[in-house]
Parts: structure tokens; sequence; C-alpha cells
């Protein structure tokens, strides 16, 4: 198996890391950094296929990716140390204040 | 001269972006500005940017200032003029409960990605300006923290759309992986070549479109958002976000061919979203529920052809943003918005307020699909280009699921008119601005019920 292949494939095993991440953890941070290594395995995959390719396309829509996912988490952070103030917890099963 | 170019075809976001620097400014220099000032200043931008989107639709310019990433043709504008209307009854909503420069300029930024998405011609602009949309709409969910759900919503929200962003951008490095570029054009490719990896791409990206547009088993983040946000936000993600959203697929869909699996969920979310708004107890969960059943709709619309597919979108969007809006316009306010948001709430409005009972009531019937209002022709529109596409058998349910919704937006009318009020107290007196936004939703309303031709000849 050739290299890039083996990055793909690296770059799915860390996406859906974090997507079950997402979905089965219940520590608000811990959501948060699964999220961001979804984010990761993206930026992986694009900076194989832009090597593979030879063009510049794919590195510059990587930086963009980084400045998004820096805001992203500049926006979740306060709102997680929000809750921590009023719950007193990180365990998402105990803000029970919504039906779903 | 490119700077000509780049000065006149995205005129509707340099203005926007304008009122976004002059607010900023406002707040270094004075400290806190007043709140009528501030508000001026949003709603003049929007208002400009508005006029500047009707102008350059009405002018027919097309240009493309970055070729291969922003273009903008007339149609493209008209897109951009029926979100920034959409946004000033908005604006209008927000002065009574804001007057802090924060609000309005996160406001702004999320309009100006609303204005990106059509006319981005590469998944590098659309994903910009996807996130510029959202980015500031977790913040505005939290700003209102009239309730403690806020903080929870917010997260759940945030959680959600973040892991759709990532969802977006893992199709959208597939597609590039297959086709080796960033085009939107590559979309459709996908669907041509069968390679694999192109069409898990492209499965990955209308996935991560149904989760940003609610549809149904990706919805869960709404109900909680729209609850725990106040009036003017909620109002504000139940039209714009969601027109933004389908502007977006319309951009991506425009030529692909739409498979009888993506037409499914749409149908779920029209069962499950009028099922359940009918044991809500809150306006705006109905709401939620509501717009969830009707991005179903619009996503149905996709099973048509091509030209009658974006006539049925953006007739439908126009008649659902105006007729949503001018229920929010009509909603009683009150100091304690947990009880002000009880459909109870509306008991005896009828009685108490004659025009805000009647203003909800046109709205509910015309959500509901029924002829003469304008809600009808949309539904029609939607369906009847269903059929001229061959999908007998989905434009049967989806037409039998529809009137599903008929029963919680005419309990809505029954509890306005046939029930006594509890207590008249809690209504707002005097809101002029209030009356300004709704007779800026009514006239469009009324337009669009008494020549629906006039309108579908210019899309």
């Amino acid at each position: 198996m050739d290299r890039s292949q083996f990055l793909v494939g690296l770059s799915v095993a860390l996406f859906c890391l974090g997507l079950l991440g997402v979905i089965v953890r219940r520590n608000a941070l811990v959501m948060l950094m699964c999220m961001e290594l979804m984010v990761n395995a993206v930026v992986l995959s694009l900076v194989t296929y832009a090597a593979r390719a030879g063009s510049t396309a794919g590195a510059a829509y990587v930086f963009l990716i980084f400045v998004v996912a820096a805001a992203e988490i500049a926006i979740a952070i306060p709102i997680v140390l929000l809750l921590v103030r009023q719950r007193r917890t990180l365990d998402v099963g105990a803000y029970t204040g919504l039906g779903g | 001269m490119i700077f000509q170019t780049v000065l006149t075809a995205m005129l509707p976001e340099h203005l926007l972006l304008a009122g976004i620097v002059t607010l900023l400014a406002l707040e270094i220099g004075a400290g806190r500005p007043r709140g009528a000032l501030v508000h001026a200043v949003a709603s003049a931008a929007t208002v400009a940017a508005a006029l500047a989107a009707l102008w350059l639709h009405a002018s027919h310019y097309s240009g493309a200032p970055f070729p291969g990433h922003y273009a903008i043709g007339p149609a493209t504008a008209l897109a951009k003029f029926l979100v920034l209307a959409l946004a000033v009854p908005v604006l209008l909503l927000s002065r009574e409960q804001f007057d802090d420069a924060r609000y309005y300029v996160l406001l702004l930024g999320s309009l100006y990605g609303a204005c990106l998405l059509p006319s981005s011609m590469s998944f590098l602009t659309l994903f910009l300006g996807l996130e510029l949309l959202s980015l500031p709409v977790y913040v505005l969910v939290l700003l209102a923290f009239q309730r403690p759900e806020g903080a929870e919503a917010a997260l759940k929200y945030l959680v959600l759309g973040g892991a759709a962003t990532a969802t977006f951008l893992f199709g959208t490095s597939f597609l590039y992986g297959a086709t080796g570029t960033l085009a939107i054009e590559g979309f459709s490719m996908a669907f041509w070549s069968g390679d694999p990896a192109a069409l898990s791409g492209a499965a990955l990206i209308i996935a991560a479109l149904f989760l940003k547009a609610a549809i149904v088993p990706l919805h869960a983040w709404a109900p909680d958002a729209y609850e725990a946000a106040s009036v003017p936000v909620t109002a504000y993600m139940a039209t714009i976000i969601k027109a933004a959203v389908l502007l977006a697929a319309l951009r991506i869909f425009a030529v692909a061919p739409v498979a009888g699996l993506v037409a499914l969920l749409p149908l779920l979310s029209m069962v499950w979203g009028n099922l359940a708004a009918i044991r809500q107890s809150s306006f705006r969960r109905m709401i939620a529920y509501s717009s969830i059943a009707h991005a179903g709709y619009l996503f149905f619309a996709f099973l048509g052809a091509g030209p009658g597919r974006y006539q049925a979108v953006m007739f439908y969007l126009a008649t659902y943003g105006v007729m949503t809006l001018l229920a929010f316009t009509a909603l009683p306010g009150g100091s304690d918005d947990a009880r002000a948001d009880r459909l109870d709430s509306l008991k005896g409005l009828f009685h108490r307020r004659p025009a805000a009972a009647l203003a909800i009531a046109a709205a509910m019937l015309s959500l509901a699909g029924l002829p003469p209002l304008p809600g009808f022709v949309a539904k029609f529109l939607v369906f009847r280009n269903v059929l001229a596409a061959g999908h007998t058998g989905w434009a049967v349910a989806g037409l039998v699921a529809s009137y599903l919704g008929l029963y919680f937006y005419l309990r809505v009318i029954q509890i306005m008119f046939m029930q006594e009020s509890a207590e008249a107290a809690g209504d707002a007196g005097s809101r002029r601005l209030s009356w300004l936004a709704g007779l800026l939703c009514l006239v469009p309303a009324v337009t669009f019920a008494i020549f629906p031709g006039w309108l579908l000849d210019r899309l």
C-alpha cells in the first residue's frame, strides 16, 4: 500500500474516532476535543490530496480551516466556562434544562 | 479594471462591512453608544445592502471579481435581496430587546455570510460563507440570556454545528481528491463519474446541509436553540438561516441529479415535524418543529427539474419567510419571556388585540398551505414540479404528510379566537417598530397572495 493511501485511511479512521467521541462521550471538553479531531482528520486528508495532485488549492484551504476552527473554539470555551459556573460540572448529562 | 469589478459586484457585502466597521468604531470611540444610534446604523446598512442587491438585479449586472471563487449575476443578486430584505423586519424587532452594538455587529456578520453563499463558485467560498453565517448565531443564542438554558442550547447547537462543519469539510476533501478541483462543479461531476470516494464525498456534503437545515434525524438542535433564544434571534434562525442554507443547496445541486434517498429524509422530516409540533406548549418550539417540516418541503422541491426547481424554492422561501416573520412581529411581548412564550398566553388574544390575532391567524393558515394564501401557491409549485419530473409516488406521500400539519396550525387559531383570556396583563404598550415590521411583512404577503404570477415572472 502506498503512502498516500495509508494517510487517507488514517484520516478516515481519525474522523470516525472523533465522530464517535462527539456522540458517546458526555464530557463537554472531550466533546470539543473530538470535534477538533474531526477537523484535523480533514486537514490531513486535504494535505495528502494536495501533495498527490501537486496543486496549492488544497493547501490554501487548510489555512482557512485553521482560522475557522480557532474561531469556533474561541466561542466554545466561554460557553463551557459559563455552563461550569452555573452547574459546577462538565457532564453534559447533568444539563437537563432542555427537552431535546 | 479589476478594482472596479470588486467594488461593484460585492456592493451589498461592502455595505454590510461598512455597517460593521462603523458600529465597532462607535463602540470604541463612544464607550457605550446610544441604543437608537446603534440600531439606526445597523438598519441603514442592511437596507442599503438590500437596495444595492436590488439595483444589481435590476441592471442585469454580472461579474466575477474573483474568477472561480465568487461571481454574481441577476439571479444571485435577487437571492441576496431576498435574504437582506427578510433581515429588515428582524432588525426592527430587535430594537426593544437589544441596544448594545455587539448584537448588531454579530447579526450583520452573519448576514455577510448569508450573502456570500449564493455567489460562491468554489467550496472554499461556500465554506467561508456557511461558517460566517453560523458562528455569530452560536453567540446570538447565548446573548439573549433571558433563560438559564441559553448556554446549554448554545453548546448543543455549537457541537452539532461543528460536527456538521467537519463533515462538510471531509466531503469537500474527498471531492477534491477525486476531481482535483475545489470548484462546485466537482459535485455534479462526482455523480457522473461513479467513483466511490467522490460519491461518499457528495453524501457527506448532503448530510452536513441536512444538519444545518435541521432535517429529521439531524434536527435535535433546532427546538432547543429556538426556544432558548430571544424572539428576534429565533425569527432570524427560522427564516434567514434556513433561506441561506437552502440557497447554498441550490448552488450545489445546480446541475446534479437527485436520487430517491435524498427525498426520503425530507419526507420523514415533514411527518415528524408536523406530528411533534402538535404536543408543544411553547410557541417558539412549535415554530421550530414547523420549520423542520418546511425544510422538508423545501428539500422535496429538489426532486423537480432545473429551472422549475429554482423558481419553486425561491418562491417558497419568500412566502415562508414573510409569513413566519409576520407571526413573530404580531406576537405579544411581555416582561417574563418564558411565560410570554407559552401558547396559553395567546388565549383570547382576539378579544384583546384583534389586529395581532388576525395577523397570526393569516400566517398560520398560510404556513398550513390553505388557499388563497401565498403558502398554498408555494406548496402547489413544489408538488407540481415533483409531479412533472415523474415522481408521482413521492408527490402523493408529500402531499399527505403536508396536511398533517393542519391540526397544530388550526389549534393556535382556536386558542386565540375561541378561548377566554386568562388575564389581560403582560402585553406591552405601544410598539411602533413592531407595527412597522409587521407592515413590512404584510405588504409583500398580500402582493404574493393576489399576484403570485408577478413574482414568478421575475424569478
